[in-house]
């Protein structure tokens, strides 16, 4: 890392903050906000006490954000007992995925976590039942276009976005936690043999399931504008777990092996420790690493290195866009056989261009409604 | 069957006729009558029957007939339920 | 303290090209970036009294209005900045100057959650603050306008900034917007209101603001309490009046046209509580503007 970015080194060592220039923190505000960590940091603050000696202007910023960790919390918890009453109906358990699962199962990784939507698991037999169930109690399934509907069904480890209809929630339903269409064929039913009950009725994957599945969706689902804030997740695990578990760190890379996970799991390994310095024992690297994996490195190094950055333009390699671009496509490649990928991004690509729109809100839209 | 409050709401009462009801399970507000805030409150003391609310609500209400005022509490408590304040067991 | 005013037009240009105008607007530091003319032009007209920020402050919010690239040179576009990303798409650089507008009160609306924030109009007379909820089209912005074109204080025309267990209002005062019709209204109501550049075809139609910290503590950064809450409501059909309106009602609007009253949950609650306890409600039916200002100079006056 030629260029140093101030978040990292307060994230580590928050004590650093209350001593930085103000123009500095202005910077990590800023970077945090982008990065989603902001919530992250101010937990950091808080848990290490040093909040009253921050200024007041700096202050209200990190309440701020923990205000809305603090809210999707509660809301979690209320969507959670109204998942658990619909799958019950259909005899299921609630196996939650991701940040909702780290925030129920109140584990550090969890602490100032922001979640978008709700990740929850079924066994694949079940989804249909699940959906119906979750249907009839308010959570519907959105409307898609024909073709996403049709890409969804065939070629995807989850259903479309159900949506609550009172509160407006969102939820993904999953039967795998990599889509069918990938190179490694992960069997599910693995997964389900060893979930955890982190409160009544509320299961979450196993811890070492938890960082191998946090590593994959990493590596696999191209979302890297979160690239960091996902970096961060097994960072504050891999940090945490091997305390709560005796063979955490023994038994990590076999479970990898056996869901064929690997190489995920050895890039998650390699990145936390290159950017957030986590220690992972020697022997566990040397476990994970591969000869095909060593002569990749470089350029995944080039690659992933740009990702996991605040994307402010002063945080930047050089080549970013290009490395974030192609790592799009990689993950697309990961996930689905070349002649799928080939028309998917093509449509894609063409109906953005059709709706006349990139991605993003627009601005008429978006900029003065309220929000309730 | 009885009729139950999950937790405690939170009210602004300005003597208007209705009252500001916050639900901090759900964290919605909603805005009720007095009729039904003030079964909240009766429930608020523990589970009762109907015929339970309505002994305890028709020396308040000041009401004629027993049955009217049954049917009114039923009304309001099915729209407390599906509004997830209450429950009933 | 140096104010906006006294920086040279070429100074001011060359500080938002490289981005190191700084300002302090209300509680905030806004930082602005700019390569447009009508952005220079504008933060010119309507900011020239606002307090500089010096470089070693702390920047709670950095924005910039900016034609980049190739592309949108050529199709005359540009785009808002926040964090230096762009949450939206561009837009014709002819609309610019309302863009940044909305664009740092977007900023305000999304983060800032360490007020309970209603979408509203603040003016104070007295040193008493009156809470103006904007139901959209309602007119609110109009009679903001015209009240600080009469001798009140801009606290804000479009948020309402309460600190949760107070009931006082922290000051925002920024250019007040006005739309379509209202521009004319105002240009008669007041010739003498200075105007920013006018921003046409934008999903409000046409967009001009006025300078609005016309009095002498418009940038004083002490809150103030507040004594009533007024729906105002432009209409050409019904009679003119002045009415109290139920406490309740009125709770439950402002904050369902609230910016953040359900993500502060509980204490959202309470915020809210403790304002309703303390003003008196009323609605405002209006159509002629020197009535409306004088009605409600009648009405600061006789408020607690």
């Amino acid at each position: 890392m030629t260029r140093e970015f101030t978040l990292r080194r307060v994230l580590l060592q928050p004590e650093l903050l209350p001593d930085l220039p103000a123009p500095e923190v202005s910077r990590v505000v800023s970077q945090g906000r982008i990065s989603r960590l902001l919530a992250a940091l101010a937990a950091e603050v808080e848990r290490t006490g040093l909040m009253p000696q921050l200024d007041e202007r700096v202050r209200r910023h990190l309440h701020s954000a923990l205000l809305v960790a603090e809210k999707q919390r509660h809301d979690l918890d209320y969507d959670c007992k109204s998942l658990q009453r619909a799958l019950a109906s259909a005899g299921q358990k609630l196996v939650l995925l991701k940040g909702g699962a780290y925030i129920q199962a109140d584990l550090p990784v969890g602490r100032g976590r922001l979640i978008t939507d709700i990740d929850i698991i079924v066994p694949k037999a079940d989804i249909e039942a699940a959906e119906q169930a979750l249907n009839s109690h308010g959570w519907e399934s959105s409307q898609l276009d024909p073709y996403d509907e049709d890409y969804y069904r065939k070629w995807s480890h989850e259903t479309p976005a159900l949506v609550n209809r009172k509160r407006g929630t969102t939820l993904d339903l999953h039967h795998n936690i990599l889509p069918p269409t990938s190179a490694p064929n992960v069997d599910a039913s693995l997964l389900f043999e060893r979930l955890r009950e982190v409160r009544p009725g509320v299961y979450t994957l196993s811890l070492q399931d938890m960082v191998i599945h946090s590593a994959t969706h990493l590596f696999h689902e191209g979302e890297f504008h979160h690239g960091l804030r996902d970096l961060w997740d097994l960072d504050r695990m891999l940090r945490d777990f091997p305390e709560r578990e005796a063979n955490f760190w023994g038994g990590l890379v076999p479970r990898a092996r056996e869901l064929e996970l690997e190489t995920p799991l050895f890039h998650g390994l390699t990145y936390t420790r290159l950017v957030f310095q986590t220690p992972v024992p020697a022997s566990v690297m040397r476990q994970a690493d591969s000869l095909p994996r060593r002569l990749r490195r470089p350029l995944l190094d080039f690659l992933y290195l740009r990702a996991f950055r605040p994307l402010q333009p002063d945080c930047r390699l050089p080549l970013t866009s290009l490395a974030l671009n192609l790592l799009y496509v990689r993950s697309h490649f990961l996930r689905m056989p070349l002649h799928l990928l080939v028309p998917h991004l093509v449509r894609k690509a063409w109906m953005r261009r059709a709706a006349g729109r990139d991605n993003k809100p627009s601005a008429q839209k978006e900029v003065d409604a309220p929000r309730v | 069957m009885s009729w139950y409050v999950h937790s405690t709401g939170q009210i602004f009462d300005a003597n208007e006729g209705s009252v500001v009801f916050f639900h901090p399970e759900s964290g919605d507000t909603h805005l009720l009558s007095e009729f039904a805030a003030c079964i909240l409150q009766q429930l608020e003391t523990g589970p009762m029957t109907t015929g339970e609310l309505v002994e305890h609500l028709a020396p308040l209400m000041e009401a004629d007939s027993r049955d009217a005022l049954s049917d009114s509490v039923g009304i309001v408590l099915e729209e407390l339920v599906a509004l997830d304040i209450l429950s009933r067991e | 303290m140096q104010h906006l005013r006294q920086l040279s037009q070429a100074e001011l240009a060359r500080r938002l090209a490289r981005g190191t105008l700084a300002l302090h607007v209300g509680p905030y530091v806004y930082k602005f970036r700019s390569n447009l003319r009508d952005i220079v032009s504008g933060l010119r007209t309507l900011y020239g009294d606002f307090p500089l920020a010096g470089e070693e402050e702390f920047v709670d919010f950095d924005v910039a209005l900016q034609c980049t690239g190739l592309s949108q040179r050529l199709r005359g576009r540009a785009e808002f900045l926040f964090d230096r990303q762009s949450p939206f798409e561009t837009i014709p650089q002819g609309q610019s100057y309302a863009f940044l507008e909305w664009g740092m009160n977007w900023c305000v609306s999304l983060h800032a959650n360490e007020y309970l924030k209603l979408h509203a109009a603040v003016v104070a007379r007295h040193g008493r603050g009156i809470v103006m909820p904007g139901i959209p089209g309602a007119g609110k912005s109009t009679l903001c306008a015209a009240l600080a074109l009469s001798g009140w204080r801009v606290l804000s025309d479009e948020h309402a900034l309460i600190p949760p267990h107070s009931t006082e209002l922290v000051p925002l005062c920024r250019p007040v917007s006005l739309k379509n019709e209202s521009i004319e209204v105002i240009r008669s109501f007041a010739p003498a209101a200075v105007f920013g550049p006018v921003s046409r075809e934008t999903h409000k139609g046409v967009v001009a603001h006025i300078k609005a910290d016309l009095t002498k503590d418009s940038h004083e950064r002490d809150p103030l309490p507040a004594a009533a809450m007024l729906f105002p409501r432009y209409s050409v059909t019904e009679t003119q009046c002045l009415r109290p309106r139920r406490r309740t009602e009125s709770f439950i609007i402002a904050a369902y046209h609230s910016f953040n009253y359900s993500m502060m949950g509980e204490a959202g609650f309470h915020a809210m509580k403790t304002l309703m306890e303390t003003v008196p409600c009323y609605d405002l039916v209006y159509r002629d503007l020197d009535w409306a200002v004088q009605t409600v100079d009648e009405l600061a006056a006789e408020l607690p």
